[in-house]
Formats: C-alpha cells, structure tokens, sequence
C-alpha cells in the first residue's frame, strides 16, 4: 500500500474498519484482521505513516531533464561596486532606500537607463532579483546582458516567468471583428498610427450599426490622430446623431488649418470680432500712438453654425470661444489685424469678453508655441500652455501662479526639467518652506531636478534640518533621499555616459 | 592595524533591512567630516537633519559602537554608513581622534576594568540542586501528560477522519502542548496549522494538505512513542528531547570534547517565531569536512548575533549538542576570525548527497533538512534542479534558485545548501575566491 492510499483511509477515518490492508513489509509489525480495537488501528495507522513518511522525506524529488547548453560570455562590464550596493535594495523593493515605492520605481528606472547607456550591465548576482520581477521587465531587459537573457529564457521554457496569458495582441485583425469594445478601440488606436486610412475605412464600415459610445471613442481616437483625408468623413461626423460624436468631428477639423471647416470658422470669426483704432487724445497724438480697441459681436447662429457646432444651446461666451479655439492662431493678423495674444489684451468696451481660452485651445490644436509664449508673455497663465513653452515662459508661470497651483504647472513638464526651472522650484521649496505648495511639488523636484545638480540639492535640503509640520518634514525627507540617491548614480557613472546625457534637453518651448 | 571588514559583515551587523540599506544610502562622503581610524576605533561626525553632526564612534574588534543619534536602532544607519565607508576602503588608517570616541572608548575601558570575569562557575547549594531536581522531575511529568494526550488526539483524529478536523483544533492542541512544557510539539502543531488546506475542487482536493498532515501525525507519533521508550540509544534518547524541546545548558554542550577546524559559514537564515527571532547559521569544516548549525536567538526587533558572517570563516572550536546526527553546536574558543576562507571541497554526486540524507534521517527523522554540498550544473528546463556528471539530478527549492542559475550560468559548480524532502535549496556557491553566499 502507498502513503497516497493511507492517506485516503485517514482522511475517511478508521472507526469503520476492523483492520488495516497489508502495508508491504510494515505488515508484519501492524495488528492483523479482527486482531485490535479502533483505537489499536489508529495507532497502526499512525505508525505506518511514520514509516512511510520518514521513507518518502528520504527521497528529494528530482529533476529529470538533459542538460541545457551554459550562458554565453558576456562581453559588457558590470557598473562601479556603489552603484551596484544601491541597485540591490532597489531592485528588491526595500523601502529602507527610498521610502516611496514609486519613487523607487523612479530612480531605479533612470539609474536602469544611465547603466545601459554606460554600456554596462547587471552583476550577476542581481539576475535573479531583477528578472523576479516582472514590472521591471522593460527597464531591465537592455541591462540583462548575456547571462541575463540565458536566464531569461531558461524561465521562459520553464513556464516560470509569470502569468501567461497574456493581453491580446492589439495587432491581431480577429479583435475588431470579435473583441470586447476595449479590444476593439485597441486595436482601432493601433491601427490609425499604422494604417490611417484602413483604419478610418474599417471605422465607416460598421459606423451605422454602432453605439453612441463606441462612436465617439472612434472620432475621438480620429481626431487625435486627424489627417486631410480624414476631413470627408469629419465632415460627415458633424452631422452624427451622438452629440460625443460632433464635438469630436468639430475637434478633428479644427486641427486641420486648410479645413472647409477651418475657414467657415474664421469667416464667422471675422463678424464678430474686430479691431478698431479710436480717435487719439492730445497726448496719444503727442507720443504719435494710437489706441486700438477690440470690437466683439456675439452673433445668432444660423442652421449653418449650428451643424459646426455653434447651436442655440450654447451661451454666447461659450459660442465665442468655440469659434475662436477653432481658428489657428496664426491667422488673426489676417483676419482682423492683431495677433491672437492680442485679442486677448487689447482694450475692450463692457461687457467684455473672454476669448483667451478659446485661444489657448487653438494654440493646443495647432501646436503653436509662438502664440503660446506670447500669451504666457501676455499674463495668460492657463497651465494647459506648458508643454508648449519655453523655459522663460516657464519659469514666468511657475512665479506668477500660486502656489498651489504649482503642481498643475509642473505635472505638464517632461523630465527632467531644464536646470532654471527645478533651480526655481527649488529656491521656491526652500524660501517657504514647502508650506505653500502642495506636496506633490516636492516629489517632482526630487525626480526632475537634472542629474548634474541633484547632489547640490540633495546638500541644501539636508541643510534645512527639521521644518516645523509632519507632512513638510516626510516630504523633505523623501526628496532628499531621491536626490541623493540619484546623486550617486549620476556621480558613479559620469565617466562613463557620454557628455549629451549631461546636457539639458531641449525645453518644450524649442528654446535650450 | 586590524583587517579590515567586507560590506557582507557590516551587512550582517544592520538590525534589519530598513537600517541597512539606510546606511548604504548614508555611506558616501558628503555628509560626513572629522572621520579616521586607529585600530580598533573608528570615528567619524555625519549631518543629519539636525543642527549639529552625529558623533559616530565604532570598535571594530568586537564590534561596539556608539552614536549620538536618537534612533532606537542598534546599531543606527550612521554607525553601519560609517562601517560601510570603511569596509570599502573609503577611510584609511589615520585622522585625529574625535572627542566623542576618546571619550567613549576610555568609558568602555573603565567599565571593562570593573567587570567580574566571565566563566565563573556558580557555587550552588543542596538546596538550589535539590529543587532543581524537583523541577526537572515535575517536568517530566507533565511532558508525560502532555505526550500522552498528544497520541490521544492523533488517534481520535485518524479514528474519526482527517476529512473531519476541526478548524483550530491543531492549534488549541499546541496551545495545550505548551501548557506541558512541550514547545518543540506545540510548534510543529503551529507550523502544520499554518497550511493552507488549497483547492477543494478535483480529483485530489486538498491531497497536499492531507499528505502534510498524516505525515506529521505519523512523525507526531513517534515523538511520543519515542518518549515512552525506554530501551532507545543514548544518542536516539537526547535527540527525542531535543525535539520535545528540553534544552540543553550551554555548560553541558562546552564540556563536550572540541573540534577544533576552519569553519567556513555556508549559509544563514533568519525567521521570526511570534516574539523570538532565530537565526540558523550552517559551517562547514575546511578540513573535517563536519557540518554545524549553530542558532542564535533574540527578542523579537533585537539584532541577532552577527559574529558569523556567511562567505567568511572562523577557526574555533565547536562543540556539539548531544544526539544524532551531531549538528548543532556552540562556537567555543576562537582563534582567528577570516573575511573570506579559501577552501577546496569536491562537493558530492547527487546520489551521494542523497545517500548522507538518508542515513542521517534513520538517526532523527524529525530532521527538517541537512547540510550538503553538491558539485553539478543548475538548470530551469525543463524543471528547475542540479544535475551531477552522472546525470543525477535532485529538484532546486527556494528562493535562492534564480541566483544560483544567474551566479554560475548553468556551468558546472560546487554549491553548498539544504537537502530536505523538497529538493535542495542552494545557500552557497564555492569559487576561487571563496564562497559566494546566494
């Protein structure tokens, strides 16, 4: 009799039987039939499993196989021994480093990317943590080296290396004609960056028997990625019956500056708005100035407006600045002899109307960073701006706007940010304290502020000691910690990057 | 001068993993100033959020150390920064002595001056021995109890059918297995309550948990059999108490002869037992070949003893705990302490691993797991395990598989770890330049 077959008697019990089957050679020393009691053959039961037991822990399984061929040689040198003392807890997730796990998440992927562009790669000791987990995998991969990949597919081939089923392949033709909405829209999305064209066809050909919803998330998916050929079926989408859907249309069109729809928007635009020069005063004759002023005429929407998205049901100020985020900011000059920063600032008679949003919405669709400069020059302080200016205009925001609207500023910036800009933030963090801005300011300086300076950061943060409030003290805390972290990576392996990872990146605005 | 550390030993030092990787993140140059070292005394002031430094001051003979920080950790991130930087070859010999450590140190030496020698044996009286006897007499008696309501209990539960187990009832059992003084019971009862039952869906629904539970059941039984016995070899008898939990005083355990060799630390393990936290730390002798366990103890958030740090080596005597196989043992008189040992070991085929395995679980098959070191290359495809030259192969366990594959690349390799029913789990790899814990 096997352990397996004893276990099952003991899992049902032995109170019903009047003996134990023989159990091999153990049956010479176990009560025959009708020999013991129940409690007899329990104990006879328990003695057998003993022995059994004792038998099979003598017998570690094994691992039946043909050998497989060893990692090759690698060729790529390991990084400098302190680089590698901080990229184990890293890499192991310990708090004891950094305490914010996304924080970590953060240095260790930048100290990853400074590793694969130093031409190094991961000591060996740390494969196994590092391949351990998966959510590292991308960060990981160009740092595995030789040996690294040998063990990548080792547990590959094993089955080991986390779940299996994987999402479905967005690329895969069979998700549009059977897969979930959110399979479909994934593979539509994939499909405009690869093929717009039989993408949008793919789109019109199922249109009709589709959801409102599903409509929309297609036009809005269109509009991101809009090209002239898609005006026709645009066109067609402002006349959708989902409202979701002719917003969306008129957003598509809107980033099309050779659009039909483009120029009925800027006719319009050229009726209600203009700009007018008024008779000087002595002193403007004088200093030979003279003084324009901007004249807005909200207008009625004929059926016209109304199918570009202009309808009875907006206010007037909404209507306005629909219109004025659908003209490209470039063509104000020609159209009423101003630019569009000066529709915002120029003199208006009450009541006066706000067209800045519109415009800061055309600058967006259009990408226009001239204009978006020049409003930021202009005291237009919308945060929607940010990814399109440059570090002086930055920098003019992140002073003017209060403080807690910093965050929303610098949440729009990539990283890292230029140097002036985390100086800024820095000194700003500093002077008050941090009790002004939100607490996230001092997370994103942490991981923003440039290589190059994060150590001197690191020094005078560390030289605040102990600011009054619990919230300020963990934040300063976990900054400082990034930034030194951060620091000696960066310090580590200098001399191994070449000299572009150290320069800044060009800021958004197209200025160094 | 004295030698000086490796990062492993200040790494085995850190109260736990918090403070250590606090201290890495610590030891670099920029926040501290005023650092030397004079043998044995090393110093240094690091600035932390306060106003004024720390004063760090470490004795790194023994080690003890010192710190003007408020932490509770001991020792604190500044103290392990400190070690860490010299470990690393960043502080040289040299520096003026700080205020704080001269001061420290000539404390230390005044208090050291006062101490009573150690080792002293206690004169007791008849009295204080004859109470002794009574207790240990009383013990007894209760683990008689104890162990007979234990068989009891295994009986009924094999009577009445596993299937039917009483949530919780293993664990009122050990609680009352405690309350008989049997805490070696009462902790395997622990353990086997901690098991998940699994799936109860299928053909062997809960199959796993069963197999675990009959066999403990059957090694619980012949615990108390054992215990009943009276016709057991001396060795069979201690090794029986060992498990029932009866302590054996460290007097008794240095009274045994000596053997005296290099031990080689091949393995650590830490774990924590409600309010006590063990660690097992495995040698093996350089020139007997023995292996050794030795078990330190300590409350609960208190530092464990870290005098033995794995890839180094000790030449000491051990003495070992009576009963068989002799494993575990007490470190005796030290003669050198090593950063790294450099060693040979052949290491043993599979078979022969197995074979130690086997003889050693005929002398206690209570045995959790034993010492071996196997020479063969490591392997994932198509399940993980060691395969020896003669194709032999034994199944790789624990979470030191993917460093084992990672650290030797699948190339052949003497690796030092653990055979227990499971398969082998790796602690250790042998190179040219000493061991590489894993």
């Amino acid at each position: 009799m096997t352990f397996d077959a004893l276990a099952s008697i003991a899992a049902v019990g032995t109170g019903q039987r009047s003996s134990l089957p023989p159990v091999g050679a153990l049956s010479a020393y176990l009560p025959g039939p009708g020999e013991a009691g129940p409690q007899a053959i329990a104990y006879a039961l328990l003695d057998a499993a003993a022995a059994l037991a004792v038998v099979a822990r003598g017998t570690p399984a094994a691992a039946p196989g043909e050998p497989v061929a060893p990692a090759p040689e690698d060729s790529r040198p390991e990084p400098p021994a302190h680089v590698v003392s901080l990229l184990g807890p890293l890499l192991s997730d310990d708090a004891g480093v950094i305490r914010l796990p996304s924080d970590r998440a953060y240095v260790l992927a930048e100290a990853l990317g400074l590793v694969a562009q130093a031409g190094m790669r991961l000591p060996h000791r740390l494969l196994g943590t590092a391949l351990a987990r998966r959510d590292l995998r991308a960060s990981v991969r160009p740092v595995l080296g030789a040996r690294g990949e040998w063990l990548l597919t080792q547990l590959q081939g094993a089955g080991l290396d986390g779940v299996k089923v994987a999402s479905a392949d967005p690329s895969d033709p069979e998700l549009w004609d059977a897969g979930t909405s959110e399979e479909r829209l994934a593979w539509f999305r994939r499909a405009r960056s690869v093929d717009p064209e039989g993408a949008r066809a793919a789109a019109a050909a199922v249109w009709k028997e589709s959801p409102a919803a599903f409509r929309t998330e297609l036009m809005a998916a269109i509009a991101a990625t809009v090209a002239p050929s898609d005006e026709g079926f645009c066109e067609e989408g402002l006349e959708d019956r989902a409202e979701g859907v002719r917003v969306g249309a008129a957003e598509a069109l809107s980033r099309l500056p050779h659009s039909a729809y483009v120029t009925r928007m800027a006719a319009r635009s050229r009726e209600s708005i203009a700009v007018a020069e008024l008779e000087p005063g002595a002193l403007h004759r004088l200093l030979k100035q003279t003084i324009r002023t901007l004249r807005v005429t909200p207008f009625e929407p004929d059926e016209a407006a109304v199918r570009d998205g202009l309808g009875h049901k907006l206010s007037s100020a909404e209507r306005l600045t629909r219109l004025v985020a659908a003209v490209p900011p470039a063509s104000w000059a020609s159209l009423v002899g101003a630019s569009a920063a000066e529709l915002v600032t120029l003199h208006q008679d009450e009541p006066r109307w706000e067209l800045g949003p519109g415009v800061v919405t055309a600058s967006l669709r259009n990408g226009d960073t001239t204009t978006a400069n020049s409003l930021v020059a202009a005291g237009v302080m919308d945060v929607r701006l940010v990814p399109l200016l440059a570090t002086d205009a930055i920098l003019a925001m992140t002073a003017q706007v209060p403080p807690t609207l910093l965050a929303a500023v610098l949440e729009r910036l990539s990283t890292p940010w230029p140097q002036d800009v985390a100086t800024a933030v820095g000194q700003q963090l500093i002077s008050s304290n941090g009790h002004q801005v939100r607490p996230e300011v001092w997370t994103m300086f942490a991981r923003a502020t440039p290589l190059r300076v994060a150590g001197g950061w690191a020094n005078r943060l560390r030289s605040l000691g102990q600011p009054e409030g619990r919230v300020i003290r963990t934040m300063l805390r976990d900054a400082t910690s990034v930034l030194t972290v951060r620091a000696v990576f960066a310090d580590e392996l200098r001399p191994f990057l070449p000299e572009t990872s150290w320069q800044d990146p060009p800021s958004p605005g197209g200025r160094p | 001068m004295g030698e000086r550390w490796r990062p492993e030993r200040v790494t085995a030092l850190a109260p736990d993993s918090a403070s250590d990787v606090a201290g890495h993140r610590l030891a670099i140059p920029t926040p501290w100033s005023d650092v030397g070292y004079s043998h044995p005394l090393l110093w240094g002031a690091c600035q932390g959020s306060g106003s004024a430094p720390y004063s760090v001051a470490v004795d790194v003979s023994e080690p003890s150390y010192r710190c003007s920080c408020p932490s509770h950790k001991f020792p604190c991130k500044h103290v392990l920064a400190l070690l860490y930087l010299w470990a690393e070859g960043r502080i040289d010999e040299g520096g003026t002595l700080s205020r704080f450590a001269a001061q420290w140190s000539a404390t230390r030496n005044t208090a050291g001056e006062e101490k009573t020698p150690k080792g002293e044996p206690t004169e007791r009286t008849e009295a204080q021995l004859a109470a002794s006897a009574a207790r240990a007499e009383q013990r007894e008696e209760r683990v008689t109890g104890g162990l007979a309501e234990l068989d009891r209990w295994l009986a009924d539960q094999v009577t009445a059918g596993l299937a039917h187990t009483r949530p919780g009832a293993m664990g009122d059992l050990a609680a009352r297995m405690v309350d008989a003084q049997v805490p070696g019971v009462a902790g395997r009862l622990r353990d086997l309550n901690r098991r998940p039952i699994g799936s109860r869906t299928g053909a062997r629904a809960g199959g796993a948990w069963l197999d675990d539970t009959l066999a403990e059941y059957g090694l619980l039984h012949l615990l108390s059999r054992g215990w009943t016995r009276t016709d057991l070899t001396d060795d069979l008898r201690a090794t029986v108490r060992n498990h029932i939990g009866f302590t054996v005083t460290k007097d008794t355990v240095l009274a045994t002869a000596p053997v005296a060799d290099t031990w080689a630390v091949i393995g650590m393990r830490d774990s924590d037992e409600e309010q006590v936290s063990t660690r097992r730390v495995w040698l093996y002798g350089t020139t007997t070949g023995r292996y050794a366990l030795v078990l330190f103890f300590a409350q609960r958030g208190m530092p464990l003893d870290a005098s033995l740090v794995p890839g180094s080596g000790v030449t000491a005597d051990l003495h070992f705990y009576p009963g068989g196989p002799a494993l575990r043992a007490l470190v005796g008189d030290t003669r050198d302490v090593h950063q790294r040992v450099r060693f040979g070991a052949d290491g043993s085929s599979v078979a022969e691993a197995v074979a130690t395995w086997r003889r050693v679980l005929a002398e206690d098959p209570w045995l959790g797991s034993y010492p071996a070191v196997i020479r063969g290359s490591a392997r994932l495809v198509p399940s993980p395990g060691i395969a020896d030259d003669a194709g032999d192969s034994v199944r790789l366990a624990g979470g030191a598989t993917l460093s084992l594959l990672a650290f030797t690349g699948g190339q052949p390799a003497t690796v030092f770890g653990e055979l227990e029913p499971r398969g082998f789990l790796p602690t250790a790899v042998l190179t040219d330049d000493g061991l590489v814990v894993l």
